[in-house]
């Protein structure tokens, strides 16, 4: 057989725009029509398109992409670029739509235990100026008082005012204290021009060994060392967040309700840590670098669609396990490795990497705790507790820097790229410290850089570096000075 | 006789090298000022030096570099500014540790191992303050022809204070330095200093190593080379030539491809 999916496991490649739309056609109709979002609506829309259906929507950079040839690969591109139109089919049939902000997969872990509800992630929005190549967003939020000088999440506020990525949300719930400056600064932005906006505290993470306020640490396995009064102060918060939840949706839910939810949300997390393992340990790479940024975002919010979320998950899964059998991938073997630090508010910039001759082999992407389990063996809203004191931004930057490591050793990374975010708060601190603990501790080099906001082509300045830098590191292969 | 040819297409200027391999030397090269068109600019330029020497048609390779790199269709390959000014730096100055590079729109740092490769590099972002065009223009508003600039600096007595973060800006700085009576050499040696400052600042935390060689077309300025010798507290080497090691790096790179 010979078919779209057996060629895509075969000979697997990166296409672009217009070969996608050229061999749409010869996907089977009845797998089309199986990939529905929203079932429970009229029996759930179709979705899966050419990419040039959602670049002529607006986002533009899609034409200037490759993609996976898989249907696999078409299918999550196309659960991504489809969230908008869920999140207008649920309002429009009298769902709530509530808007989690710097939340990195907290908030649906609780508020999925209801139904006739989408939660989707606010901040997203952070990287939807590039995929338009228009500014316009941005330009709103500084009329509003969010100019350069904020981090790209403010690109939220000015989609609050558009509403044209999503209805007005019934609920925004807001995590502050150890996160971002910025993204507190625009949610309360957000919730001066007249939205629902409501808080919770996100304690700072003490490590054990910090030993500066005598508090007193749990320990849970899987999970990170915490200090006990911080997860009680989440856990509480939770309980908070419950309530407000209950009061929205006029009905309450019980703990077993939610430790369904979180089983299911477990199942989501570890799809997406086996995918990871996969794409950033296997060679050739089954799948390229963006398509795994793309499905490492999944987890957090689902794109607004748990189930489908899960069914998009396991078929890239699947794509991953038969590529790696059959030693396949859409790029060649022994590229230069290439650890990732920051998300790229440009997409683009990972391809461009690995049309130098690179591959990414791994990433953190501030989402890490987003693929460790919460913990089933205990009430649930301890166990989300539990997983808010994984994230990441809460604690100092050394817990990023040993999850860098962890996973730079163990996948033979060459290079580490740090991409800063331009006018987020923690970026200008926390690179310089994350550059000189992997140069010190692993002895590789790394570049840094931030991104700006660039319409339709890379800034020299950044292509510049990012040559440089692979012209660096195949020197040091060519002088075994990297670890093959 | 194998001849290999680096061009360096950069932001105010196209600088070429011809390198005989058989010989080991530099047998033409030649900078000249950019216009509309840099990869016209660059192509002839190349057929000029070729002209000079008896019996070259063509070189054997060519290897572009500088911002124009990718635009240069002529070119057999591309590498970037970093990597060619290393090389080229190295084969002048055998013990160089630091390339520091000031050209019209960027000034960079290029950290070389002991064997010679470049393990790090730095380059100025956001704002143009600290590049050549930066001095350019400082010298239009003081009416300074830009080649006395830096002996004027270089003879100042005192230097005058450029706080401003920003090109615009320090242009305002600098106005109201002069009007408020500053003689033009210490406004011109503040003005390298900053310039030196702001280089320095690149190096961040990075221990130095070796010599010191000063690249671009800024090291031709006198005052920002004894500013730069000051900020960062030893002599920087100059190379006879400093706009053209780029080109040369790249002429020695397309040895490889022979």
């Amino acid at each position: 057989m010979n078919d779209i999916f057996e060629q895509s496991i075969v000979s697997p490649e990166l296409i672009g725009i217009r070969e996608w739309d050229r061999r749409f056609a010869s996907i089977p109709a009845q797998w089309l029509d199986s990939c529905r979002y929203l079932r429970e609506l009229d029996g759930g829309t179709k979705y899966v398109l050419s990419p040039e259906h959602y670049a002529q929507r607006g986002d533009l950079l899609l034409r200037r992409l490759k993609y996976d040839n898989s249907p696999a690969g078409l299918r999550l591109w196309s659960f991504i670029f489809s969230e908008k139109d869920r999140l207008f089919k649920a309002k429009e049939n009298g769902w709530k739509i509530i808007a989690a902000m710097k939340d990195l997969g907290q908030i649906p872990a609780l508020s999925y235990a209801w139904k006739k509800q989408l939660t989707f992630y606010g901040d997203e929005m952070w990287w939807s100026p590039c995929f338009a190549e228009d500014p316009a967003l941005l330009d709103i939020a500084a009329k509003l008082g969010a100019g350069d000088e904020f981090c790209f999440v403010r690109a939220a506020l000015g989609a609050f005012e558009t509403l044209t990525y999503f209805p007005r949300p019934d609920l925004v719930i807001a995590a502050v204290g150890a996160c971002c400056d910025d993204l507190t600064a625009v949610s309360e932005l957000i919730r001066r021009r007249g939205n629902n906006v409501e808080y919770w505290e996100l304690p700072f993470r003490q490590c054990r060994n910090d030993r500066i306020s005598g508090a007193v640490f749990a320990s849970h396995k899987g999970q990170n060392d915490a200090p006990i009064h911080a997860l009680e102060l989440v856990e509480r918060e939770m309980e908070r967040v419950r309530g407000l939840l209950s009061d929205l949706m006029g009905s309450k839910v019980t703990d077993d309700d939610i430790a369904i939810n979180i089983t299911r949300i477990n199942r989501a997390r570890a799809l997406t840590a086996r995918i990871r393992q996969l794409a950033y340990g296997c060679d050739p790479p089954p799948i390229a670098g963006l398509e795994a940024f793309l499905v490492e975002f999944l987890p957090l919010h689902y794109c607004s669609d748990p189930e489908e979320a899960l069914a998009v998950l396991e078929e890239i899964l699947d794509l991953c396990q038969r590529r790696a059998v059959a030693r396949t991938g859409p790029m060649d073997k022994d590229l230069l490795r290439i650890y990732w630090v920051t998300p790229c508010t440009d997409t683009s910039i990972v391809q461009f990497v690995e049309g130098l001759g690179c591959r990414i082999a791994g990433t953190e992407y501030m989402l890490g705790q987003a693929f460790i389990p919460i913990p089933e063996d205990m009430p649930p809203l301890k166990g989300i507790a539990w997983s808010v004191m994984n994230d990441a931004m809460a604690a100092s930057s050394k817990m990023r820097v040993d999850r860098i490591l962890g996973e730079a050793v163990r996948n033979r990374a060459e290079g580490v790229i740090i991409s800063g975010i331009f006018g987020a708060s923690h970026c200008p601190y926390e690179t310089s410290i994350i550059s000189e603990e992997i140069t010190q501790r692993m002895g590789i080099p790394t570049l840094s850089f931030d991104v700006p906001f660039s319409a339709g082509t890379l800034p020299g300045q950044i292509t510049t570096r990012v040559e440089a830098f692979v012209e660096m590191l195949r020197e040091r292969r060519r002088n075994g000075r990297s670890v093959q | 006789m194998r001849v290999t040819c680096g061009v360096d297409i950069g932001a105010r200027t196209v600088k070429a090298v011809l390198f005989d391999v058989d010989s080991s030397s530099v047998i033409a090269s030649e900078v000249v000022l950019e216009n509309a068109n840099p990869q016209e600019t660059a192509q002839k330029l190349v057929e000029r030096l070729c002209s000079t020497v008896k019996g070259l048609h063509w070189p054997d390779t060519v290897i572009a570099t500088g911002y124009g790199r990718r635009h240069c269709l002529f070119a057999d390959d591309a590498t970037t500014e970093i990597t060619c000014h290393a090389v080229g730096c190295r084969s002048i100055f055998p013990d160089v540790g630091l390339v520091v590079d000031i050209g019209g729109q960027d000034s960079k740092i290029i950290v070389l191992s002991e064997d010679g490769a470049v393990c790090d590099f730095e380059m100025n972002d956001r704002c143009a303050a600290g590049t050549g065009l930066f001095f350019e223009m400082a010298c239009s508003l003081l009416s300074v022809d830009l080649r006395e600039a830096g002996k004027l600096a270089a003879e100042a007595k005192d230097a005058a204070e450029i706080s401003s973060m920003c090109a615009v800006f320090a242009q305002t700085e600098i106005v109201s330095l002069v009007q408020s009576g500053i003689a033009t050499p210490a406004v011109l040696a503040g003005i390298c200093r900053s310039i030196a400052k702001r280089t320095s600042a690149l190096l961040g935390s990075r221990r130095l190593r070796g010599r010191i060689v000063f690249t671009g077309g800024v090291a031709l300025n006198r005052g920002v080379v004894l500013a730069l010798s000051k900020e960062l507290g030893q002599p920087v080497s100059v190379p006879e030539s400093p706009q053209t090691t780029g080109a040369l790096g790249a002429a020695l790179l397309g040895i490889r491809r022979l």
